[in-house]
């Protein structure tokens, strides 16, 4: 007996890593470890809790002044359409969500100038947990 | 920085021996025989859970620190979170439950990492081909621990504390808890990183 | 031989062997290729870009745009080194480039008699039409005309790595400034790193003859290496070139560990790329000695002033038997005295100024001075210059000459964060603007040219730094330099007719290049640059932009401070992408993390694949078996018949405890779980905000305050991190605590009708019958002799199935307790290939269906979504899009033709229609060979899919040439009332 022969891929949606194109398709997220961004040279954020570590251990959302909308409200919908996609973008210091996924796992208040990249103020999204 | 020996598979853990340069630079040994778990604060009881630790004689950190009493080292990961490893299998979490009930969440994590003491004079210069935190001595002590990224794996160090400090002849020993199915990739990075040192791995058998 | 008799920094004691194209020359270590080159009398180095004109050796520094050689051979082989960077080691072997078929005969020089056509936006403008033969014709012949090295073509032996690095203050550049800087801060206690990316510290101190102090300015060089040394807090790196300015004090370096010797030292690197964390910086990089541009400034030994009078002090070479200067300013017409000091027999030194500050100094040295321009070079090696004077004109007849056309402060490394440059009229150079945060410069390279400023400079600059940080400061003491002038007179062009005038070696840009792109519009510095080239490639200008810009400048009739500079970007010198991937090649460019039942599988001789990082068994491969369906057909029917068995650990794995996980859970999940009763599991679904599907898994009760749930294997993270977000932001009351538990646990599944079989001789003592743990059932025990478990009765297949978590440690021999209990009931492990053929046959979606465009309701999961209650995504999945009657909803799709192959990634199509967009109504995402039924089956989305089972479409393939009629059915091919599983 021979080797298998080695499958041909279906090349379908998920070409590379499952055969019969249907598989368990794990979607190849090199990521997956919740790194967001190449390790390196990139800005460092002082985390309340770490210390200041370099941008490559935090994910990234955005815009920390939203407020999920009331969900009963009559105006739902557009509330939540707003929430969900409306964003402007400011030049200037912008409150913003960052997660420390590779550290302590909070969710942080970053305040950063957009245009230096200069973080201006840090905080714990849950403002009951302190800085040690 | 040497590559590793094509004939080392990187799904097994580097087996024992001497790697590189001769010379013993930096020693790893993989620590058997301890059991884990974490601890996790309730809302709003962390005065109560560290007035409850504090009786019974134990540390809980507050902020990024090993601290180690009574057999238990406890190592905190976040705002009222802590990494907890005792000597002995099965210790934990058995131990932290009755200092917990009611006032922490407590999870076994015996064989979620594997735990690695490296140490040696040229350690710091080894780790820090991949370690982003600053390990200066003056920076980094005795006792300090980090939650961070080595070489895209994310896990938790810290310095060897007063109990277990630094080695006799006065070279550093850190400790790090790198997950389970990470910690052949680990090695293969530090196994590279120290090769120039001399690299010494124990504790893993034949891999 | 040109090497001059005495003097200079080279070791001649030892002689190193090297070879150039093939001939062998001797050098001394402390050379560079480019003095041994020039120390050999050879100064014909290269054949230029576009032109294939003859070139020499320009600068002594890194800043060189011209010659650039491939250094070593075979998968060593470099191409694009600067020779004036390249240390003499014993054995190098460099050849130059771009030249066929030899470097003093080149067929290829006939390109600048095709100077018309390929003058400035060539490309934009030549070869337009016909566009079918760009690909075929234009593109390939002008590569092989133009061009620079050619890389190496096998993989590269020489390991790279990086390293991290933190200190108080890095100071870049160790001449006057940098030396003095680090000396100020370094006494002080402050963690100083002192980055230099010459071999040997000094900077221009190397290279002068002036006196600091009672001694030669070599000697303060060597004595504030020493005292730099014995400090501990001081760190020097030689050979590393701090190549980028980031946020956050964070600074870019290679190190080049091994690249001066013919192989790097065993388990040493050849490159080692730095991250450097600096609270402060101090730039003090120097400057760079520009050219005047005249015509036949490109041939062979026609070079930097400063450049050739460095040859003579530092390597004890004279770059001509004879040599001429031609400047505007005093900085280089004391390098020139410098030079005749050192050996070098100076013909004349050719100044603008009627009045150099110097000419008593020169008349003193015996050395003639002419006011006048250099208006020709001739020689294709030079022979002789042509210089125009008040009086008339005179013909030099020299080997070398050295042009100044006035210091360009390196400021390179200023500007990476953004800060322009300002033009300052006096000095006629662009000095630092706004820095980057922390960082100050210092000496030349703030424009503070003098040798007195630089010290001083540099000291202040340290000082202030550590006085920053906190640290005690002992009081500076500069030490007296020599004063020299630094009169300048700005002078960039020779206004002369004849042949080409370069502005941008590298690039074969001419002063008429920049005369066309102006004629043409491109007058904005940026556009400058694109439209002619100038400034890009391995030196990105470093030398030519300020007389391009002076040419342009001059054309618009504005001010070069109006003109401005094209930006600077890291990195500041080319860095090897080697260095940049560092330990991560090959099998090490990600972690592979191994599964913990790896080792068995791999003895059962799986096939295994990648996902994400995991290593996955994908299929076992049985002897006999030539192709993976026959495997996969085998294990499909083995599970259906009997009982298979699979590693799942790789799914997320999280442990909620708290009072509120019921009520969290019932937040995120479209379904309800507070209800769920204690012992037993519920399959949930995730959605996003927006109301698409995020995830979905199940969460098993194991006390009222605590569940644990799984996530699919590629949104592990996410969901953790979702989670996380909604107790940290959404709902800060709610108390549950989250422990990643994936890495904790092994969870093997068994499926099959004997699955029970297998199970009851697992377990040591509990009953597992259809009472006791019914479908959904949870149970905590043990297995295996005392191993802890708990046992999930969930299906994925379809079958009667139960995934049992063990502490990962213990995975390996779960898995082979399994396998002996099954034994008799013939188990077989099966793979991620079985594990989707199985999920298919049953008409469960995973990731293909999952994909970022779904909502519950296409998923036909809509039924699951409580009414009761609010949770994520709710809102937003009730937007009337999502709940049209034609949105493409998930059924089953099988051949007409049972013999045909089905495709995921087909369209479908009304039976006759045309295959337009108009007439999409959907796809194919997951596609199957079922063994249970015999035929090719597949899962998709069509159009009001659920009321149109029985119809046939087509489903239409065009990139792979599909087009076959399918019928539409329900999507669970097997079992479709669930007995099995409950069973």
């Amino acid at each position: 007996m021979g080797p298998p022969v080695k499958p041909e891929g279906d090349g379908g949606r998920n070409g590379a890593d499952a055969k019969n194109s249907g598989g368990v398709r794990e979607r190849d997220t090199a990521l997956a470890g919740g790194r967001t961004r190449e390790e390196g040279l990139t800005m460092r954020i002082p985390c309340p809790y770490c210390g200041a570590r370099d941008a490559h251990e935090f994910s990234y959302l955005g815009d920390a002044t939203l407020a999920r909308p009331d969900p009963a409200a009559p105006d739902a919908i557009d509330a939540f359409a707003a929430y969900v996609y409306e964003r402007s973008n400011p030049e200037g210091p912008h409150d913003e969500f960052w997660y420390h996924a590779a550290g302590c796992r909070r969710w942080l208040k970053v305040t950063r100038n957009t245009r230096t990249h200069e973080i201006l103020a840090v905080g714990f999204a849950r403002a009951e947990e302190t800085a040690p | 920085m040497a590559d590793i020996p094509a004939a080392i598979e990187p799904t097994r853990l580097l087996p024992e021996g001497h790697y590189g340069a001769p010379g013993d630079g930096v020693a790893a040994r993989l620590r058997a025989g301890c059991s884990a778990a974490t601890l996790a604060a309730r809302r709003g009881a962390l005065p109560a859970l560290a007035a409850r630790f504090a009786e019974a004689g134990l540390l809980l950190p507050d902020g990024p620190k090993a601290a180690t009493a009574g057999g238990l080292t406890l190592i905190g990961t976040g705002p009222g979170r802590w990494l907890a490893f005792a000597e002995g299998a099965r210790v934990l979490p058995g131990r932290l439950l009755p200092l917990a009930e009611g006032l922490a969440a407590v999870t076994d994590q015996s064989d979620a990492s594997l735990l690695l003491e490296i140490a040696g004079p040229k350690v710091r210069a080894a780790l820090a081909k991949g370690v982003m935190v600053d390990l200066d001595p003056s920076v980094f002590q005795a006792g300090d621990a980090a939650t961070t990224t080595v070489a895209h794996v994310n896990l938790t160090f810290w310095r060897a504390g007063d109990r277990t400090g630094d080695r006799a002849d006065g070279t550093p020993s850190y400790v790090f808890a790198v997950p389970r199915s990470f910690a052949p990739a680990f090695l293969r990075w530090l196994a590279s990183s120290a090769a120039e040192f001399g690299f010494t791995m124990s504790g893993t058998g034949r891999g | 031989m040109s090497r001059l008799l005495h003097g200079g920094l080279v070791d001649r004691s030892l002689t190193l062997s090297f070879a150039f194209d093939g001939a062998t020359y001797r050098g001394h270590p402390g050379d560079t290729l480019a003095s041994a080159l020039l120390a050999n009398g050879v100064r014909l180095v290269g054949r230029s870009f576009k032109y294939h004109r003859p070139r020499g050796i320009v600068t002594a520094g890194s800043e060189e745009p011209s010659a650039l050689v491939e250094l070593r051979m075979g998968a060593r082989r470099e191409p694009n080194t600067r020779a004036t960077t390249v240390e003499l080691y014993g054995g190098l072997v460099a050849a130059s480039q771009n030249r066929w078929p030899s470097l003093s005969f080149d067929l290829m020089s006939a390109n600048q008699w095709l100077a018309p056509i390929l003058g400035a936006g060539f490309y934009y403008k030549t070869f337009m039409w016909p566009s079918a033969l760009w690909e075929k014709l234009y593109e390939p012949v002008i590569r092989r005309a133009a061009g620079l090295g050619r890389a190496a073509d096998r993989p590269d032996p020489d390991p790279y790595e990086k390293a991290n690095a933190f200190c108080d203050l890095l100071v870049i550049g160790s001449g006057a400034a940098g030396l003095s800087a680090a000396l100020a801060a370094g006494r002080a206690g402050a963690r100083v790193i002192l980055a230099e990316e010459d071999f040997r510290l000094g900077g221009r101190l190397l290279s002068e003859f002036a006196a600091i102090g009672d001694g030669p300015a070599r000697d303060f060089a060597a004595a504030a290496e020493a005292e730099l040394t014995s400090l501990p807090n001081v760190r020097l790196m030689a050979r590393t070139t701090v190549f980028g300015a980031y946020d956050g004090g964070t600074y870019g370096a290679v190190e080049r560990v091994g690249d001066h010797l013919p192989v790097p030292a065993p388990f040493a690197p050849r490159q080692r790329l730095w991250r450097i964390v600096a609270q402060r910086c101090v730039l003090a990089a120097g400057a760079f000695d520009r050219p005047i541009v005249f015509p036949g400034n490109d041939r062979p030994g026609v070079m930097s002033a400063l450049a050739l009078s460095t040859y003579a002090t530092r390597y004890g070479v004279s770059a001509g038997k004879t040599a001429a200067f031609f400047v505007n300013n005093d900085f280089a017409f004391a390098a020139a005295l410098d030079a005749a000091e050192a050996g070098v027999k100076v013909e004349a030194i050719v100044d603008v100024r009627p009045d150099p500050a110097l000419a008593s100094r020169a008349q003193a040295l015996g050395v003639r001075v002419i006011q006048g321009e250099v208006v020709g070079a001739t020689g294709k090696q030079l022979s002789a210059v042509t210089v125009r004077t008040p009086k008339g004109s005179e013909t030099l007849k020299v080997e070398a000459l050295g042009v100044s056309g006035g210091a360009t402060p390196n400021l390179n490394l200023a500007t990476h964060m953004g800060g322009r440059p300002t033009y300052d009229e006096t000095l006629c150079a662009f000095v630092p603007g706004a820095l980057p945060p922390g960082m100050a410069v210092a000496g030349a390279a703030a424009g503070a040219f003098p040798l007195q400023d630089c010290l001083a400079g540099g000291a202040q600059a340290g000082a202030t730094a550590a006085t920053d940080l906190g640290f005690a400061v002992p009081p500076v003491s500069v030490p007296r330099a020599e004063g020299a002038p630094s009169g300048i007179c700005a002078f960039w062009h020779v206004a002369a007719p004849g042949g080409f005038a370069f502005v941008d070696l590298q690039n074969d840009v001419t002063a008429k290049d920049v005369k066309l792109a102006h004629a043409e519009g491109y007058r904005a510095v940026e556009l400058l640059k694109r439209y002619t080239t100038l400034g890009m490639a391995t030196d990105q200008g470093k030398t030519s932009n300020m007389a391009g810009l002076a040419i342009m400048a001059h054309l618009t009739g504005r001010s070069i401070a109006e003109t401005g500079v094209t930006v600077f970007r890291p990195p500041y010198t080319p860095v090897a992408i080697g260095a940049l991937a560092g330990h991560h090649r090959g099998r090490d460019f990600k972690p592979t993390r191994p599964t913990p039942t790896h080792l068995w599988a791999k003895e059962q001789g799986a096939v295994f694949v990648e996902a994400g990082f995991w290593l996955r068994a994908q299929y076992f491969p049985k002897p006999g078996e030539t192709d993976w369906l026959t495997t996969v057909n085998r294990e499909v029917t083995a599970v259906r018949e009997r009982v298979g068995v699979v590693d799942a650990s790789t799914f997320g794995k999280i442990d909620l405890q708290g009072p509120d996980a019921g009520r969290f859970l019932d937040r995120v999940y479209i379904n309800t779980f507070s209800t769920l009763a204690v012992g037993k599991a519920r399959y949930g679904v995730m959605l996003r905000e927006d109301g698409i599907v995020m995830d979905d898994g199940t969460s098993a009760r194991l006390a009222d305050d605590h569940y644990v749930m799984t996530t699919t294997t590629a949104n592990a993270a996410k969901v953790y991190q979702h989670l996380e977000f909604c107790l940290q932001v959404l709902w800060r009351d709610l108390d549950v605590q989250l422990a990643s538990i994936t890495e904790q646990y092994a969870q093997i599944a068994l499926s099959g009708p004997r699955a029970r079989d297998v199970l009851a001789k697992l377990v040591d003592r509990a009953d597992v019958s259809n009472a006791a743990l019914p479908f959904m059932g949870v149970l905590e025990t043990s297995v295996a002799g005392g191993i802890p478990a708990r046992i999930f009765r969930l299906s994925f297949s379809g079958e009667l199935g139960y995934e049992i978590a063990v502490p990962s440690g213990q995975g390996e021999k779960l898995v082979r307790a399994i396998m002996a209990a099954g034994a008799e009931f013939g188990i077989t492990p099966y793979g991620t290939e079985t594990l989707g053929v199985l999920r298919i046959e049953k008409g469960h979606v995973s990731g293909n269906e999952l994909n970022g465009q779904t909502s519950a309701r296409d998923l036909g999961l809509g039924k699951m979504a409580s009414t009761k209650k609010d949770y994520i995504g709710r809102v937003m999945a009730a937007r009337p899009a999502f709940l049209e009657e034609d949105r493409p909803i998930f059924v089953g799709f099988r051949p007409v033709d049972r013999a045909e192959r089905l495709r995921a990634g087909a369209h479908f199509l009304p039976v006759g229609a045309e295959p337009t967009l108009a007439n999409d109504e959907g796809y194919m995402s997951s596609v199957a060979f079922s063994p249970t039924l015999g035929h090719s089956i597949g899962l998709g989305f069509l159009k009001n899919g659920l009321a149109r089972i029985g119809e046939t479409v087509r489903a239409y393939d065009p990139v792979r040439g599909g087009d076959i009629a399918v019928e539409v059915c329900h999507p669970a091919f097997v079992d479709p009332e669930g007995e099995k599983q409950r069973g």
